[in-house]
């Protein structure tokens, strides 16, 4: 039944798909043809004169223009969805069932040729027992070595165990690991780990006081993975550090950013905005002010306070 | 695409079940941490719900270590894992209405507390969501938290909203990454059908993320 219809069923009468023979150049589309289109143009399907067809008729029809705008952020949005991860229970299942199908029957019992005479019930289980506590002898002495290097995966696994405890120092020194391993590889370009250990490490650092360095890490981030990590998220976080940092202007602007990343933030981050605005105008207010009475910006010293210092040998 | 044979990390999907066939364990565990987040999304959003997507996620694991002797290593590897998909998902389905069937006759006086609430509650429900991700991308920041969850929320919501054929080769598409070639092959239906569903879901898509809140209306 599943291979019954033919791939190609004849449903589009614009035939996009029949790209190289019958459209005739510069053929004007309507509407409908250019909607069946949509997809192909999506993908980057169309061959050139498609592409020239459609665009001409995107340059004079608002309506197809915005649906073509539409599906596309769609597709992008749904595409920046972060991906859920399974339970740490799921993963352990998985891997152990890995283990014991992987080693049946090759490596324990390699005489025994596969249509050999069925084990019992009974000596089935015995084996499954013998199995898993070779397992666990194995494993135990596995993570016991020292030099044994844990492959990328499995720390990351142990990163995301840790941070999801809350056992933010653990979390914070196994990111810090894989980081190390990322620096050495050149960061390899679309790795779907990377975004991942940046993000956390810049969380794990400013929880940790540490908020230099988390920006550092989200400068990082958006250097190495381009615009895509810019959402709403990543710049509310950056936000939030410039302010803790006082650096208020630099707070404002990617309070702005998310905002404009993400329409769902923008009811949501209008009071941090206005905060920031207020706090921006007093502080100017109070530069003015101190301005006038003398003081040097920076110091916050009077000249007479900052002659008095430099004699003192201070500054 | 096959830089170094040593590093497992940057060995083909091909290469690894290969490997995994051959006894390397370590390349299954590869090939697992590769799929396992695309794949549980995708069946989060296929089945709205996340427990049964975690018991699909670790079935469907199994019928691939199972089947290792049968992968034929000139198919490409994400389809043929797509379309063991498919089919645990149907016989999930199968095996749901008779349980539903089974319950409905003879468990009606059930506790409905302990078991724990039925499909509706499914990805919207916080106890699900909150289990991680939303944690990990956004930190403690309570504000950034919700927003993030505000936008999934959106698009899960309006993705629940399609007619399951729609979904499927709109998930199929955007979260497993297949090409409509490979979609027509895991779903059997041609070409044209699946390019016209996917145009369908898009335009249902967008109907329904206008008609929910929270979407800036320009
Ligand atoms: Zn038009």
């Amino acid at each position: 039944m599943k291979h019954d219809e033919p791939n190609r069923d004849p449903v589009d009468p614009t035939n996009p798909k029949g790209q190289d023979d019958s459209m005739t150049p510069h053929q004007a589309l309507d509407c409908e043809a250019v909607e069946e289109l949509l997809v192909d143009h999506l993908e980057g399907l169309m061959s050139e004169q498609q592409h020239a067809s459609f665009d001409a008729h995107l340059a004079t029809c608002p309506a197809c223009a915005e649906t073509a705008r539409a599906y596309a952020q769609i597709q992008a949005a749904y595409r920046d969805l972060p991906g859920k991860e399974p339970s740490a229970a799921a993963t352990a299942q998985v891997l152990e069932w890995a283990r014991i199908e992987g080693l049946e029957p090759e490596r324990f019992e390699p005489r025994r040729p596969r249509s050999g005479r069925p084990r019992s019930a009974r000596s089935r289980v015995r084996w499954v027992v013998n199995v898993a506590a070779g397992l666990l002898v194995f494993f135990t002495l596995f993570s016991l070595l020292p030099d044994e290097p844990e492959p990328f995966h499995r720390r990351l696994w142990r990163a995301d165990a840790a941070f999801a405890s809350g056992d933010n120092e653990r979390a914070l020194e196994l990111y810090g690991g894989l980081y190390d391993d990322l620096a050495k590889r050149s960061w390899p370009p679309g790795d779907p780990d990377g975004p991942v250990v940046l993000l956390r490490l810049a969380e794990l650092q400013r929880a940790a006081g540490e908020r230099g360095l988390a920006l550092e890490a989200l400068a990082q981030l958006h250097e190495r993975y381009g615009p895509r990590t810019q959402g709403g998220a990543t710049l509310v976080l950056e936000a939030r550090l410039h302010e803790e940092l006082g650096n208020l202007a630099a707070a404002k602007l990617a309070y702005e950013r998310a905002r404009m990343a993400d329409s769902g933030l923008w009811d949501r981050l209008e009071g941090d905005i206005a905060r920031l605005e207020q706090a921006l105008e007093q502080r100017s207010e109070e530069a003015a002010r101190l301005g006038a009475l003398g003081y040097t910006e920076g110091t916050g010293l009077s000249p007479e306070q900052q002659d008095e210092l430099r004699s003192l040998g201070y500054l | 695409m096959e830089r170094s044979a040593h590093n497992p990390v940057e060995r083909t999907d091909e290469d690894l079940m290969a490997a995994y066939s051959g006894g390397d364990l370590e390349a299954f565990e590869v090939l697992f941490a590769r799929h396992r987040r695309a794949l549980l999304t995708f069946l989060v959003h296929r089945v709205g719900e996340r427990e049964a997507a975690e018991d699909l996620l670790q079935e469907i694991f199994l019928r691939v270590i199972r089947a290792r002797g049968s992968f034929d290593g000139r198919c490409a590897f994400r389809p043929w894992l797509y379309a063991i998909a498919r089919n645990a998902i149907i016989d999930g389905h199968r095996r749901k209405s008779v349980r539903a069937q089974v319950q409905s006759e003879s468990a009606l006086a059930v506790d409905a507390a302990s078991s724990g609430g039925g499909g509706t509650e499914g990805e919207a429900g916080p106890t699900s969501l909150d289990r991680r991700p939303a944690a990990a991308m956004v930190g403690s920041d309570p504000i950034a938290t919700l927003a993030a969850r505000d936008l999934r929320a959106r698009i899960e919501t309006a993705l629940a909203l399609l007619p399951e054929a729609q979904r499927e080769v709109f998930l199929l598409r955007e979260r497993a990454r297949l090409d409509y070639e490979h979609i027509s092959e895991v779903t059997g239906v041609g070409l044209a059908t699946v390019k016209s569903r996917m145009r369908y879901a898009l335009a249902a898509l967008r109907r329904h993320l206008e008609d929910l809140p929270e979407v800036a209306p320009e």
